[in-house]
């Protein structure tokens, strides 16, 4: 039996934040999100007929978005039904996305009652002014009592951070890190910002009607806020990710070491068997294959031994943990080190070289790429 | 098929760059029904792409037409001479082979500063003269004025200059008749020995290197051992003929015409511009006057971008050294750039001209190093060397004195832009010899300037201060001492050989600032700061730092859309292979580039 996790795709928000470039629409009604789940369910039946969750056990479940809050509890219910009933799903960690603007408690206790036990809130910054510059719904209060809320609720607690944001400064790290903590917070995400092509926030800048961090500047206010959650205990055990010792996201973890997960909903990604697929990204096109009886997939790649070892270097390389050379041995058959000797002198520096693993030394990882192109 | 030598006109055309001599050529050979019309592509002398692209004609290739006039046939070679002060020799080869000249001047813009010096280049050879004036089509053609420019300029009667227009093919007749009636018939005599000068080759796959040739005296048929007189090489001849302008074989060719010989010569260059074919036996004593070797006058390091494609360019060189004497190249191994190759043009233009070839027709990405020219350097031992490689330059305490070669160049401008010239002329160290107002709107400016201020981009200074309406040719002086310094680029601490040039004491400071600056903005952020320092003598005179990367990673991966990151990192992989590594630095291509273009006014 192999594990699998299981990422389910809600692409709708009450309206789009500024900088976002994701697959999501502005939810227009009710309607449209009971279409959307009755073929999320009829996804999960034709995965189950190829097969897909045979020999598996489902070991996290993953909602995203968009923001899965939106969705009315009984739809996540008829979710995880089909599921239960087409899979056999023994999860250890089941997390949902929220956005601290469309959460009450009663729904925090269902899903919890439903078995979710972890919370990922989009909190993003704590500055009122900047929530406003990049369209988020929700202000510095709602988020904190977001949070309070998923507290009582008894679900494990993920915020997220973006640095390099229009109006931040090094006071809004250090008042967002100490606001958040004063809370049973165990995990910590936090990005730069990038700005997407079309994106309303990325025509602002060009237009010099609002102003970003350049690249420097956010990884200022990233190492800030690294060095803050740091003294309070966490672990940057991912480029983007902080957790209290033990509370590492483990669903998300799965992309780092490659373990599979299936991905349902509009453009969700794959990696079942060494092959990459997505579900294709247009409502219509993913309605109109799954209403004809076949999977919405498009395949991205069958990765051979080599696209699966330059995937597993580019990715371990992420993490803490680094590469285990004797798991790196066992599956490709090469002394780690040995074949990438040159890489390895020419990064003495950067690297934390051990008997049992090769990891990049902390505050080397917002320079990763440099790095890793050299492995590859 | 012999033809009498009264009814033979061999002439060339000459002009400034642009005042449409190429056009008119094309113009009068489908006048003579030279060219059927549906081959008649635009500028059919200028063989090659590049030449056409650029519009100016660099290879020579001379033309054999007939011309019917009042009952009698007549044949005309027209000899098509190069337009660029980098070929100026070969100009004059050419010039040598004609009896006379058309010189056309472009009615609006008038007499420029190659309509000049190729006049006089003529005027030199004893050439018979046709003035015409060309693009009167143009509205702002101004042909009375551009005559009295000819007279008051050259001293040339202008009263009787046809005006033309070369695109429109209009005006043509007139010129022709003037051909027929003003210019000589060729001189020579077929009973002499043989002397044939060479004033071109190419390679020909299957024939070898044909020399093309004027006839001064004696013939020269398939069959015949000929000499060349400046290699003392003997060959039989398989084929002579003439340019019509396929190859057509003949015969014979005798004194007074113009064709070219086969005699299954393996290299160009053992057919010389310049040098005289006799016959082996009963030969003359006599060359023709004016051989002289090719001599490269500007020399820069050529490498493959992909140091693993040495041996395409290797092989691409030798293939156009096969057509092109005058290329020189030899291998040289620089610590920055890997194996390649130090190369010697005639000039900038031939230069360009080689390196877009190589690109072009080879398919290599290059790296070039800056251009340079020969300096002699006179050692405290009394020892006298040429240096064309920075590298090379011996150390200072082992140099006695320096010298280095001096142009005289002439700049023709209309009158508002004298001083920008004079200012960019003083800042290239120029000396002021004379200034000439030529008539009210054109001024002659006469400077002796460093070549190795020339080969800093002089051409596109020149050309953005005064908006284009400059020109300028030069021609060597001879050489002149001269105090100079070789400035090196160290990064990260290390001199980086491919980016030192040689330079004057005084400018030193300035241009080591400026690459120092350029370099910074060209070099990326690498996981280390580099320091780029520029050094005279060991000593830094100026420094810029390139910071260290700070952020390089791709952080969204929201549910696990990997395949994306893969081809980023993909991408970045494949930047990181065209980079040189120099050292522990990361150099672009780019970087060599920067101090080719330094004093441009951006």
């Amino acid at each position: 039996m192999k594990n699998l996790g299981v990422y389910v795709h809600i692409p709708f928000c009450l309206s789009r934040c500024a900088y976002c470039d994701f697959v999501s629409s502005v939810l227009k009604g009710d309607a449209s999100i009971c279409t959307y789940v009755e073929h999320i369910q009829k996804e999960i039946e034709l995965l189950a007929q190829n097969g897909v969750f045979k020999n598996r056990v489902v070991d996290t479940v993953y909602f995203g978005g968009g923001t899965p809050s939106l969705l009315k509890t009984r739809y996540f219910r008829s979710i995880l039904e089909t599921l239960r009933l087409n899979s056999r799903e023994e999860a250890i960690e089941m997390t949902f996305e929220a956005n601290p603007a469309t959460i009450d408690i009663e729904q925090l206790q269902e899903l919890k009652s439903m078995g979710f036990n972890r919370i990922s809130l989009g909190v993003q910054s704590l500055n009122d002014k900047t929530l406003k510059a990049i369209n988020r719904r929700h202000n510095a209060k709602e988020a904190l009592e977001a949070i309070e809320m998923a507290q009582k609720a008894g679900l494990s607690i993920s915020v997220d951070l973006m640095v390099g944001l229009p109006y931040q400064t090094n006071e809004d790290i250090k008042t967002f890190v100490d606001e958040v903590l004063k809370f049973d917070v165990k995990h910590v995400s936090v990005y730069m910002l990038s700005l997407e092509e079309g994106t309303p926030l990325k025509a602002l800048v060009d237009s010099n009607k609002i102003k970003v961090s350049d690249d420097d500047e956010k990884v200022e206010l990233f190492d800030y806020a690294s060095k803050l959650l740091k003294e309070k205990g966490f672990v940057r055990y991912e480029v983007s990710n902080f957790s209290k010792p033990g509370f590492e996201a483990k669903h998300n973890f799965k992309y780092w070491t490659r373990d599979e997960y299936i991905g349902i909903g509009l453009n969700a990604h794959s990696l079942i068997d060494e092959e990459r697929f997505y579900d294709k990204a247009t409502f219509d096109e993913y309605y109109k294959d799954l209403d004809e009886g076949r999977l919405p997939h498009v395949l991205e790649a069958k990765l051979d031994k080599d696209s699966i070892k330059e995937e597993y270097i580019m990715l371990a390389l992420r993490t803490n943990q680094g590469i285990i050379l004797k798991d790196y041995f066992e599956k490709f058959g090469k002394d780690f080190i040995e074949e990438h000797k040159i890489a390895v002198h020419s990064h003495e520096k950067e690297l934390n070289i051990s008997q049992n693993s090769i990891s990049i030394k902390e505050e080397y990882l917002n320079v990763l790429n440099q790095i890793v192109i050299d492995f590859i | 098929m012999h033809f009498d030598k009264s009814k033979i006109r061999n002439f060339c055309i000459v002009a400034h760059i642009d005042h449409g001599k190429s056009t008119l050529a094309d113009c009068i050979m489908s006048v003579t029904d030279t060219v059927a019309p549906r081959d008649a592509q635009p500028q059919l002398l200028d063989s090659m792409d590049l030449e056409r692209e650029r519009g100016i004609t660099i290879k020579l290739t001379p033309v054999t037409m007939k011309y019917e006039y009042e009952g009698e046939t007549y044949l005309f070679n027209l000899i098509d001479t190069p337009g660029h002060v980098d070929f100026t020799y070969e100009v004059s080869r050419s010039l040598k082979a004609c009896d006379g000249a058309i010189l056309i001047v472009d009615a609006s813009q008038g007499i420029e500063a190659q309509t000049l010096t190729n006049v006089y280049l003529a005027l030199d050879n004893n050439l018979e003269i046709i003035p015409v004036i060309n693009k009167i089509d143009l509205p702002s053609a101004r042909p009375d004025e551009v005559k009295k420019e000819i007279e008051d300029v050259i001293g040339l009667d202008a009263k009787d200059a046809p005006l033309v227009s070369a695109k429109l093919c209009t005006g043509i007749d007139k010129v022709l008749e003037q051909v027929i009636h003003l210019l000589p018939q060729p001189q020579g005599d077929e009973a002499k020995p043989l002397k044939a000068l060479i004033f071109d080759s190419y390679y020909d796959a299957y024939k070898g290197a044909v020399s093309i040739v004027r006839i001064f005296d004696g013939k020269v048929k398939a069959g015949d051992k000929i000499k060349m007189m400046a290699t003392g090489k003997v060959y039989d001849v398989t084929e002579v003929g003439i340019f019509t302008p396929k190859n057509t074989a003949l015969d014979e060719l005798a004194a007074g015409e113009v064709g070219y010989i086969c005699a299954s010569i393996k290299n160009v260059a053992d057919t010389k511009v310049g040098d005289t074919i006799t016959l082996a036996e009963n030969g003359t004593k006599e060359p023709l006057p004016g051989f002289k070797e090719a001599q490269p006058m500007v020399f820069s390091g050529v490498y493959p971008v992909d140091g693993a494609r040495y041996d395409d360019l290797k092989d691409a060189l030798e293939k156009l050294k096969l057509n092109d004497a005058s290329l020189m190249y030899e291998p040289e191994v620089s610590q920055a750039l890997g194996f390649g190759f130090r190369c010697g043009f005639l000039g900038l233009l031939h230069m360009d001209i080689i390196q877009e070839r190589l690109e072009r027709e080879f398919d290599l990405d290059l790296i070039t190093t800056a251009p340079s020219v020969e300096y002699i350097v006179e050692k405290t031992n009394g020892e006298r060397i040429i240096v064309s490689n920075p590298s090379n330059l011996p150390s200072s305490s082992e140099i006695d004195h320096m010298e280095e070669p001096v142009v005289k160049a002439t700049l023709l401008t209309p009158p508002e832009f004298v001083g920008p010239i004079m200012e960019l002329c003083q800042n290239k160290r120029g000396t002021f010899i004379n200034m000439t107002y030529l008539d009210t709107s054109r001024v002659s400016l006469v400077y002796d300037i460093p070549l190795n201020e020339i080969v800093y981009d002089f051409f596109d200074t020149l050309k953005s201060r005064t908006k284009g309406y400059a020109s300028l040719d030069y021609e060597i002086k001879g050489y002149e001492r001269s105090s100079l310094v070789k400035l090196d680029i160290m990064l990260n601490g290390e001199i980086c050989d491919a980016l030192s040039i040689i330079v004057h004491k005084d400018r030193a400071y300035e241009r080591g600032r400026r690459i120092a600056e350029k370099l910074k903005d060209v070099i990326p952020r690498q996981l280390f700061e580099v320091p780029i320092q520029a050094a005279v003598g060991g000593k830094v005179i100026a420094r810029e730092t390139v910071k260290a990367v700070r952020k390089d990673v791709l952080a969204k991966c929201y549910g696990g859309d990997i395949t994306r990151k893969k081809k980023l990192l993909e991408k970045q992989k494949e930047g990181k292979k065209r980079m040189r590594q120099f050292g522990s630095v990361e150099l672009p291509s780019e970087a060599f580039l920067t101090i080719l273009k330094l004093d441009s006014d951006d």
